[in-house]
């Protein structure tokens, strides 16, 4: 079930690629594949029913399937941190786009060279 | 002692944010120091692993070091440290150079797979921020939006190679047994998420519009950034996953050669036409690597060497002339030593005897030929067709046609180095050993996945 929402997710975001024309929507749409990923990476380590990967007097030993796995989540936060740096770089780029062409609209932009 | 190339250039570039005023200065400190480091431990000839924190390998993250990864880091350095001799050149972007330094060391030195996602997408951030040079800000927001899904691909290939075999460390995955769907997957996704870097056929839109945006991106990017792409390519499909999943990268790669080939022939702007010419090279390289075998992997990075330097020559001159003249006909008449080398970078590229290129080209083609394989040197040779076509047309251009302006301040340190790379071009011609050497050292370590296993897994050197 999860999975088909990451998948679903990445889906949205790769329509809004080709579809849109304001490149901030571009922005959006890489960010929802982002975030799509980072769904499914958590799904991934998932186990029905687990609790959280912290040694406590209920679960005093290391014991499989009762843990989720803590590895993806840790992945997860790292990638977070990654996209949003991205997003500021494409953010940042927007700002000068805006100003050196006048609108980020791909139809309206003057003076692009491609 | 091998942390140290990430960690200086790193280091210096937040100082440098500080400092701007010797942002040039702190980037030809960390160049040089970083040759130095390599120099010191000159081609290690077996696994050199550094475990950071001293978590044993698969655990934490360790960076290897061995006759592959050596020689790769050896050449990106090397331009890198050229680059930072013209600081006319590098201008305010001292830190993002460093911070792209940084990223390619780590991203060619890790032995991890998330930690390679992390240094990739370090050096598409900074790529893009160089890119962003002289204003060329849309392309290099395009190409932040293709780096971008490139690296949620890798990050997704990463996971997969993550679930199928319970470890993110390269070495242990190449050990490990995964199903062949698991395989195809995988290396399915890693081949898109490495195709933007490296340029293959669908994915490299964004190449002529930042090469051809400003002087200091396809310098920078066109040698070293690719160079660190193809190694990763090498590494994956060479050394973990043994030659799976080489068919598709092996039809990419053709494709990428003709597309790229015509593209370039149509070009009017200079720096477009040889940044395409880029696009090819780099899918004779791959499709070379895709082969598999030692020897081919070998001349893969023989070739790509001989094109990198044969490049840097190309985009050092094609963008000085592009952001001093208006009209190119004819610049070479007032500077002939830039000319000189241009034209010696560009007969290298076709493959023209006395020049690096036809080494590279000949031994690739009589290993195919070896190899059975028809079709590849059919399209090598095909391309080398279309390069003489527009080779020569710039040359012309540039040298005979009617001149009509005045002369621009020569460069004198720009053409030092152009010329210098240009002699050794031909110095490769007459004793390609210089490159070949460790070429094939690299090609070996890359194809001998036995030993990267055992040099990992075994050998524990931890901390720095």
């Amino acid at each position: 079930m999860v999975y088909a929402i990451s998948i679903i997710l990445i889906g949205i975001g790769i329509y809004g690629l080709m579809t849109q024309k304001n490149l901030f929507k571009h922005l959006i749409s890489l960010s929802i594949i982002d975030t799509a990923v980072n769904i499914f990476i958590i799904a991934t380590g998932y186990v029905e029913g687990g609790k959280a990967p912290i040694y406590t007097k209920s679960l005093p030993n290391f014991a499989i399937g009762k843990f989720v796995d803590p590895l993806p989540q840790a992945l997860v936060l790292t990638a977070i941190v990654i996209g949003v740096g991205t997003l500021a770089v494409g953010a940042s780029l927007l700002v000068r786009i805006r100003e050196k062409h006048s609108s980020i609209d791909v139809e309206n932009m003057k003076g692009v060279e491609e | 002692m091998i942390s140290l190339l990430i960690a200086i250039p790193l280091l210096l570039a937040f100082v440098s944010v500080m400092w701007k005023r010797i942002s040039k200065s702190l980037f030809f400190l960390a160049a040089i120091v970083n040759l130095i480091i390599l120099l010191a431990s000159w081609f290690p000839n077996g696994v050199e692993i550094h475990a950071m924190g001293n978590w044993k390998p698969p655990f934490g993250i360790n960076l290897v070091l061995d006759n592959a990864s050596f020689y790769a880091v050896l050449v990106v350095n090397a331009f890198f440290f050229l680059v930072s001799l013209m600081p006319k050149f590098v201008e305010s972007y001292g830190t993002s150079l460093m911070l792209l330094m940084a990223a390619a060391n780590g991203f060619i030195l890790t032995g991890d797979l998330f930690n390679s996602f992390v240094f990739m997408e370090i050096m598409t951030i900074t790529a893009v921020t160089i890119a962003s040079k002289r204003d060329n800000f849309y392309n290099a927001f395009k190409y932040l939006i293709l780096g971008g899904i490139a690296g949620s691909i890798y990050l997704l290939a990463t996971i997969f190679a993550y679930t199928a075999t319970g470890s993110l460390n390269m070495a242990h995955v190449s050990m490990a047994a995964i199903s062949a769907s698991s395989l195809i997957a995988i290396t399915t996704l890693y081949t898109i998420g490495l195709g933007v870097e490296a340029k293959l056929f669908p994915l490299n839109g964004w190449v002529s519009g930042v090469y051809g945006g400003n002087d200091l991106a396809p310098v920078i990017l066109g040698t070293s950034v690719s160079f660190a792409a193809l190694y990763m390519v090498g590494r994956l499909f060479g050394t973990v996953f043994h030659g799976n999943g080489a068919e598709v990268l092996y039809t990419l790669a053709l494709i990428t050669i003709v597309a790229g080939e015509v593209a370039a022939l149509r070009q009017q702007n200079i720096l477009k036409a040889f940044a395409y010419s880029s696009v090819a090279q780099a899918g004779v390289v791959v499709a070379m690597i895709s082969k598999g075998t030692a020897k081919s992997m070998g001349l893969a990075y023989f070739h790509l060497t001989n094109d990198a330097v044969a490049k840097f020559v190309i985009f050092l001159v094609a963008g000085f002339l592009v952001y001093n003249y208006k009209n190119l006909n004819g610049v070479f008449k007032k500077h002939k030593i830039l000319g000189a080398s241009f034209s010696m970078a560009t007969f290298s590229l076709i493959g023209f005897p006395l020049f690096a290129g036809f080494q590279s080209k000949l031994r690739m083609i009589m290993a195919l030929f070896s190899m059975k394989d028809f079709l590849f040197p059919a399209v090598m040779l095909l391309a080398t067709l279309i390069e003489v076509g527009y080779v020569v047309r710039w040359n012309v251009r540039l040298w005979f046609e009617e001149e009509t302006q005045e002369k621009a301040e020569t460069p004198v340190v720009a053409s030092t180095i152009a010329l210098i790379l240009a002699i050794l071009l031909v110095a490769v011609f007459l004793k390609p050993e210089i490159f070949l050497n460790g070429a094939m050292k690299m090609g070996n370590a890359l194809a001998d996945s036995k030993d990267y296993i055992q040099g990992v897994l075994s050998v524990v050197k931890g901390g720095m």
